[in-house]
């Protein structure tokens, strides 16, 4: 009765998030990362207010002129301004970001479990599927999908988000199998609780941590990969000031025109450093053995 | 001051005979073409698609072409009879011209391509015989050609000069694996022969030696001036602009429209702009009930404003266009000019209003409670294609109809066209005859395939099968006008703006005067005429 | 263990299959090849009479069946748009994808295996922190407008290298210098990965007893680190080498289009795009059954490694 398993630390129980905090705080890179998070956030909330002009606006006696007092960022082929139009995409970068993430939290946790959970053939039949998702390069998987679903934002949040979910599936399925095996379970149905009700409440707050940490690294790899896509000519729909169409538009302008590419490319470089920093800070503070894993 | 009035003019000589060979074709060295597309095959008996026209044109060759003035001039032929009944065509070979694999043409190797030609082509719509055209073609001696005719095709010399009817040996097409040809080997008689195609990469040919035959508009007749020919395949635009001002493309005629405003400021490159025969056009799908009110489509015509279009999205490299046809296209009509719907927003918003059309509270217009909203299709991966769009959906918008954009790309944009999934679209069509072509966008019997305005007309059907078939160039032209006129006034389809082919090479690229003096195609007067300074 | 290896290798009949079905569905989900291929000039009649030449028009299931019986026999069919025949297209393009991701790789290599081995053992310093910022600044940024930076720098400001294009083989003079701008567009941002990865390893073995029983036995500190700790740290690396096997040969579908890269990523993209199916079910055949190998020599790899390690 004694016996605890190595899986079950109590670190993400209860009073240690305070020590969580504690640690993230400590943590200059973190400390960034979390402003810059929250710089978005408001920037995404507050664009109207924020952004100057109207990002659909066109204004054909101001095509292609450089950074200056009127345009911080320039004004592109159709005379918009760069710099609100960067703003707004602000709110298609998280939107993109947060989904992607939620689809792939949703289905890799969902088989993840079951493929735990119930063992034996079930778990084959979907380490086989995880196998085959990963046997295909992500990019062309997506691609194919998009393609076959068609253009446009929430397609490619689809795309994206069916192509990616496997890391979630196999963090779920590893803590889940780890639990079930604990001697802890053994004691616990001793007592009279089923299978299903002991691996739930032990399995939700020992992923919590890990699935925080990989949502916020995740959700910069999904923004990458929308913009690939964009590039690719299956994201966005015109007007919409998405980062990755954003820079699609400008490239043929880069020699002599610059700003309409290199802003929105710098944005997302921005973003995706801020999550990193905050999901590297998040993994080292919430549990410092997951910090010599990857 | 003798002596320096004799220094002054030997020094005066030694300029002019500098300059003069300066502007003298040089012969020799390497000139790189920028593609945009990767062909799919060079095959001209298989191939539909530009680019690979482009490249196969300068390696095969048909038996007639075309002048500056569109006029057919022989180019494989001396010369050509009809019969009195128009059923039987008489072609003379030239004699003497070599294949690059050294055999000489002659009538069986003509037999031989056109028989494959109908029997693979894609585009073997006309001539064949299954389309009452050719049913036999007869070779009494090595140089004669005769091709019998089921009815008469009066416009059959101009299928002719297709580059796609191109000809090539009759052994050496027997003799080659089906899948190598177009791909790992091409014979032909043009200026330059096929070296090799390295997938992805690029496509090198070779001049031709003996190659003495060029056009009659041609200013050098043969051979080439530069040794190679290398087309690079380069599918990013922004990577074509930068191989071109710092790179090793020297000529290229798929940079970008937007483009063109940073090249033309580059003193080391030249860019020109040659009418094509597309059309960018917007069709109003007549299947909805909406539009069955001719004001409606009135009042879209007079809201576009396609001098805004050909400013900003195609950057001042397009021309708005008042007919179907583009001046550049045989068989324009220049009186399109007078019919057309001119931008007119106060016209425009007046019919609206005439048909019961209000504006509503939130700007938009709403009859018996529902909106006047509009799904607008058109091609997400083709820039000037999704910014007409977007311009389009805004002056739409400022008379008060609300346009939801839905861009895919080419493919699922036609499919959904094709079965009359959307209110209207922006297309795109080139073709270089007028004829067949108005015929293929505004005939009803094209309705679920060529026809995006779903709309059928007995009147126009009519003048479109006489502008094919009349025997009469008189009665052709005419309803070929006629059919022009009807498309515009009907306002089923609005004509936008027609691209102008983007030339654009690096200054040290000589004979590009020639080559602009004639409209862009077609292209074997590239091999014949550009060389490296 | 050899049991083990030929039960795995039959795992790879329904991996490769599976893998061929999703994609086979997919692709005829997203439209007719034929008449995209032809343009809207030619008749209807003509892509019909071609879709029926290509049995493009039967039953879903009874072409994927024909192409499952063909493939079994290493027939891949041919391409819609060419014609020419798919193992061939596939064969030309392998190698050019190749070099240039074995290039990227080694630059990955060189990069975070001496970044992430001084992070290691000087944790937290400076050049730790440094390091870890240089390594994210390339991961952030996305893939194809780092490479049209890289083109607009060092191929049109500065003129030194060749802008586009593969110009010969890795061991030619020109072909290498072609081969740099992209393979430094590929490798450099998982240099990031790498270096993390290896630093962390690192740290944990650094920390094990055994360690610290080898410094007691007075072999110097460098032995120590370098003999133990990287013979483990490797294990996790190869695993990320092995699961990139994929990427290998196949990923480089964004840097392949900037550089007019004729390799297998862009033959992918370009037939996803203009719906040619029998090349997109090769190429992603050839890539899956890579892939299931890959995973197995990986896991061969760990078996010989560490003994400890059995599987059943």
């Amino acid at each position: 009765m004694g016996v605890v398993a190595e899986n079950l630390t109590p670190t993400t129980e209860g009073a240690p998030w305070r020590s969580v905090v504690r640690r993230l705080r400590r943590n200059q890179l973190a400390v960034v990362g979390a402003g810059i998070v929250l710089l978005l956030v408001v920037t995404a909330i507050f664009a109207p207010w924020i952004a100057p002009y109207d990002p659909a606006d066109q204004n054909f006696d101001a095509l292609l002129e450089p950074p200056s007092r009127r345009h911080w960022f320039g004004t592109d082929d159709l005379g918009r301004d760069i710099f609100s139009r960067v703003v707004y995409g602000t709110r298609y970068a998280l939107l993109i970001g947060v989904a992607v993430v939620m689809i792939e939290a949703a289905i890799g946790a969902f088989l993840g479990f079951v493929s735990g959970y119930f063992g034996g053939r079930v778990d084959a039949y979907i380490s086989r599927l995880i196998d085959i998702v990963l046997a295909i390069p992500t990019l062309v998987l997506a691609l194919a999908i998009a393609g076959a679903l068609g253009g446009g934002i929430y397609n490619m949040i689809l795309a994206i988000g069916i192509s990616g979910w496997t890391e979630f599936a196999r963090l779920m399925r590893g803590e889940v199998l780890s639990i079930r095996n604990s001697t802890y379970i053994e004691a616990a149905r001793a007592s009279g609780l089923s299978d299903w009700r002991i691996i739930l409440r032990h399995v939700a707050p020992n992923t919590v941590a890990p699935f925080i940490v990989y949502t916020t690294l995740y959700i910069p790899a999904a923004i990458l990969w929308a913009a690939s896509l964009s590039f690719l000519g299956l994201g966005a729909q015109p007007p919409t000031p998405e980062w990755g169409a954003l820079i699609a538009d400008g490239r043929a302008y880069l020699s002599f025109a610059w700003w309409i590419a290199v802003m929105p490319g710098i944005a997302i470089m921005v973003t995706v450093m801020g999550f990193n920093f905050l999901g590297d800070g998040l993994r080292d503070a919430l549990d410092p053995k997951m910090a010599r894993q990857t | 001051m003798k002596r320096f009035l004799w220094l002054s003019a030997v020094l005066v000589l030694l300029m002019a005979t500098t300059m003069a060979l300066a502007q003298a074709p040089q012969r020799g060295g390497t000139l790189v073409v920028g593609l945009g597309e990767e062909p799919e095959t060079l095959d001209p008996h298989q191939t539909t698609r530009f680019h690979s026209y482009v490249v196969l044109h300068h390696i095969v060759e048909p038996l007639f072409t075309l002048d500056e003035n569109f006029n057919v001039i022989p180019l494989l032929v001396e010369g050509y009879d009809w019969s009195a009944d128009g059923l039987t065509m008489t072609l003379y070979l030239k004699k003497g011209i070599r294949f690059h694999n050294g055999q000489e043409l002659t009538a069986r190797d003509v037999k031989a391509s056109y028989e494959r030609y109908f029997a693979l082509s894609p585009l073997a719509t006309y001539m064949p015989e299954s389309a009452g055209g050719i049913y036999a073609i007869e070779t009494p001696d090595d140089y004669t050609v005769v091709l019998r005719f089921h009815t008469p095709k009066p416009l059959a010399l101009y299928e002719l000069a297709d580059a796609h009817m191109a000809i090539m040996p009759a052994d050496w097409l027997s003799s080659t694996p089906a899948e190598d040809i177009g791909i790992r080997a091409l014979v032909g008689t043009g200026p330059l022969k096929f070296v090799q195609w390295v997938p992805g990469d690029r496509i090198v040919t070779d001049r031709f030696e003996e190659y003495r035959h060029g056009p009659s508009f041609a200013r050098n007749k043969g051979p080439a001036y530069v040794d190679r020919m290398v087309f690079r395949i380069i599918p990013e635009p922004a990577t074509l602009v930068a191989e071109l001002t710092a790179g090793e493309v020297d000529i290229s005629f798929d940079v970008p429209p937007s483009a063109v405003a940073g090249l033309v400021r580059n003193p080391n490159i030249r860019v020109e702009t040659v009418p094509t025969y597309s059309a960018q056009y917007l069709a109003v799908n007549m299947t909805r009930p909406l539009f069955q009110d001719i004001r409606i489509r009135q009042a879209v015509a007079h809201a576009v404003n396609k001098e805004a279009i050909a400013r900003a999205a195609w950057h001042g490299v397009g021309h708005p266009i008042s007919s179907l046809l583009s001046p550049a296209t045989i068989g324009y009509w220049p009186g399109s000019e007078q019919v057309e719907y001119k931008y007119d927003p106060e016209r425009a918003k007046a019919l609206l209003d005439e048909a019961g059309w209000r504006v509503g509270p939130g700007g938009v217009r709403e009859k018996d409670g529902r909106p006047l909203e509009l799904t607008l299709i058109t091609f997400s991966n083709i820039d000037q294609w999704r910014r007409a769009g977007e311009i389009v959906q805004a002056q739409l918008g400022a008379i008060g109809i609300r346009v939801h954009l839905e861009t895919a790309e080419v493919g699922a944009t036609y499919d959904r066209a094709r079965v009359g999934d959307f209110d209207i679209g922006i297309f795109r069509n080139t073709w270089w005859l007028g004829h067949p072509y108005l015929f293929f966008l505004a005939h009803s019997v094209n309705i679920g395939s060529s026809n995006y305005g779903l709309w059928g007309d007995p009147q126009l059907d009519h003048y479109l099968e006489l502008a094919q078939n009349s025997l009469d160039p008189a009665e052709r032209e005419h309803a070929l006008n006629e059919a022009q006129r009807i498309t515009i006034e009907s306002a089923v389809w609005v004509p936008l703006v027609s691209n102008a082919q983007i030339l654009a090479a690096k200054t040290s690229v000589g004979g590009v005067d020639e080559l602009v003096a004639h409209p862009w195609w077609p292209p074997t007067s590239r091999a014949l005429e550009l060389y490296k300074r | 263990m050899w049991r083990y290896v030929f039960r795995r290798f039959v795992l790879l009949i329904p991996t490769v299959l599976g893998v061929s079905f999703i994609v086979f569905s997919l692709m005829h989900v997203s439209g007719d090849p034929i008449r995209l291929m032809y343009g809207p000039n030619v008749a209807q009649e003509k892509v019909d009479e071609r879709r029926a030449e290509l049995g493009l028009d039967d039953p879903i299931l009874v072409q994927y069946v024909r192409w499952v019986w063909r493939a079994a026999h290493g027939d891949l069919g041919h391409s819609i748009r060419t014609n020419d025949r798919v193992a061939t297209m596939i064969s030309q393009r392998v190698e050019a994808t190749l070099s240039l991701t074995l290039l990227a790789l080694f630059i990955t290599l060189l990069i975070s295996v001496p970044a992430g081995v001084i992070s290691a053992v000087k944790p937290y310093s400076i050049f730790d922190n440094l390091s870890r910022i240089f390594a994210l600044f390339w991961v952030s940024a996305p893939n194809f407008w780092l490479g049209l930076i890289f083109i607009l720098l060092f191929g049109v400001h500065w003129q030194l290298l060749p802008i586009s294009g593969r110009h010969g083989p890795l061991w030619t003079w020109e072909g290498f210098l072609s081969h740099i701008l992209p393979a430094l567009t590929l490798g450099l941002p998982p240099a990031a990965l790498f270096t993390r990865l290896i630093r962390s390893t690192m740290l944990e073995v650094i920390h094990e007893d055994y360690i610290r029983t080898a410094r007691a036995k007075g072999l110097a500190e460098r032995a120590v680190v370098l003999k133990h700790a990287m013979r483990n740290a490797l294990i996790p690396v190869v695993t990320l080498l092995g699961l990139r096997m994929p990427w290998l040969f196949g990923g480089a579908v964004v840097t392949e289009t900037v550089f007019a890269w004729p390799g297998m990523g862009r033959l992918m993209v370009d037939s996803i795009m203009k719906r040619d199916y029998p090349v997109v079910q090769g190429a992603v055949l050839f890539l899956a059954m890579l892939v299931v190998l890959a995973n197995l020599l990986v896991d061969v790899f760990y078996m010989w490694i560490d003994p400890r390690i059995k599987y059943d």
